[in-house]
Formats: C-alpha cells, structure tokens, sequence
C-alpha cells in the first residue's frame, strides 16, 4: 500500500527548488551590491588619503634633503667641537658641569681617527623637550 | 539569464575595487612611514642643533673667565667675545 509513491511530489520539489534558488540568487546580488558600495565608498577614502600623504611627502622631502645635506656637512665639525670640549673636561674639572648639561656623549679619548669624526652626532633621543632651547647664563 | 550574468559582473567590479583598495592600503602605509622617519630624523637633527648651539653659547661664556677654551671656540670659526672691562679673571 504504501510502496507506491504519489506522482505529485517530484514537481513540487523541483519547483520548490527552482524558487529557493532565485531567492538566493537575489540575496547574493543585494549582498554583492551591497559590497561593491562600501568598497567604492572605501576606495575613495583610501584615494583621498594616498592623495594627501603623497602631497606631504613631497612637500617634506626636498627642504629635509637640504637640511641634512647642511647637517651631514656640519657633524665632523660638531664632532670635532664636543671631542676637543670633551678633552678641555678632562684636564678642566669644572667645564665637566657645563658639559654634563647636555646630552652627547663623552669622546672616548683624545687619539680619534678621522673616520670617527665623520660619524654622526650622538644625542640622546629627543623624546622630552630640550630644557635649553636658550643659552643658559653662566653659572658661578 | 540577465540576472544570472549580474552576479559574475559584480564580482568582478568587487575583486577590481579591492584590489585598487590594497593597491592604496599600501602605498598610503608606505607613505606614512616615510614622512614619519624624516620627522624624526628632522626632531633628532633639531635637536642636536639646539644643543650644540646651547654648549657653543655656554662655551663661549665660559671663555670669557676661562681663556684657554677659545682655542677650541675658534677651531670652529667662532671668536669669543671679550667682556668689556678686559680684566682677566683667574681661572678656578
């Protein structure tokens, strides 16, 4: 009795099918609109940002080639002031205080190749504000 | 058959527009980065100016009761500026 199957349902189904297939299709281009959108609205914003961070690169970049070209050209000169204080501390304790004020570091001795005169200034990173941005007046 | 092909369109504009998007990611980052290293570089370079500037100054105000420091002042192309009375006062 119950072995023989009832001719309706195989139609049905296919049609049922057919319906939630539509439907998905419909929900995967809502979906896919949907994306495209706030990618578009997302591109511009990354094209206005590139825009604005290439146009202060190149307003940065040709007054800091110039500045360290000058800065290159004055550290074996700055190097060779702070190594001859430094040796003037040695023999004078009392510049010791005036030149432990500030933040470079000590020359290591007297004798000092040329290509270390070359090297750059060594500071201490700048992260708090200098406390002499003006010349301090001598103290007694 | 229309709104089948729709789906395989817009798929594509979206793998075009994120891939623009990474495109821009990217070169935006690179950028940054960039500006932000010459701004420190720049912050170190000021720095060390300022100072230098600073102990060339102290130096110099040094040298005014300390002469033998002028030879080191002048090494750089900077003369000491005498103090008006010319009085040598004796080093400590």
């Amino acid at each position: 009795m119950n072995d023989i199957p009832s001719p309706t349902p195989a139609p049905l189904a296919s049609e049922n099918a057919a319906e939630a297939i539509a439907a998905l299709q419909k929900q995967v281009r809502h979906i896919l609109v949907v994306l495209v959108l706030a990618v578009v609205v997302l591109d511009g914003f990354m094209a206005y940002q590139w825009k604005v961070s290439r146009k202060v690169l190149k307003e940065l970049e040709p007054p800091f080639l110039q500045m360290k070209a000058v800065f290159d050209r004055d550290t074996p000169t700055m190097n060779n002031f702070l190594k001859q204080l430094a040796d003037y501390a040695r023999t004078h304790p009392d510049f010791q205080a005036v030149l432990a004020k500030y933040p470079f570091q000590a020359a290591p001795t007297s004798a000092v190749p040329a290509a270390a005169a070359a090297q750059p200034v060594k500071t201490v990173p700048p992260a708090p504000a200098p406390a002499k941005a003006a010349a301090p007046a001598p103290k007694k | 058959m229309k709104k089948n092909s729709l789906i395989p369109a817009l798929t594509g504009v979206l793998l075009v527009l994120t891939v623009f998007l990474a495109v821009a990611a990217y070169a935006t980052i690179q950028f940054s980065r960039k500006a932000r290293r010459i701004q420190s570089e720049v912050a170190v370079m000021n720095f060390t100016k300022i100072n230098v500037q600073a102990l060339i100054q102290e130096t110099a105000a040094y040298a005014q009761t300390n002469h033998a420091v002028e030879s080191i002042l002048l090494s750089i192309g900077l003369k000491p500026s005498r103090p008006a009375s010319g009085a040598k006062t004796p080093t400590r």
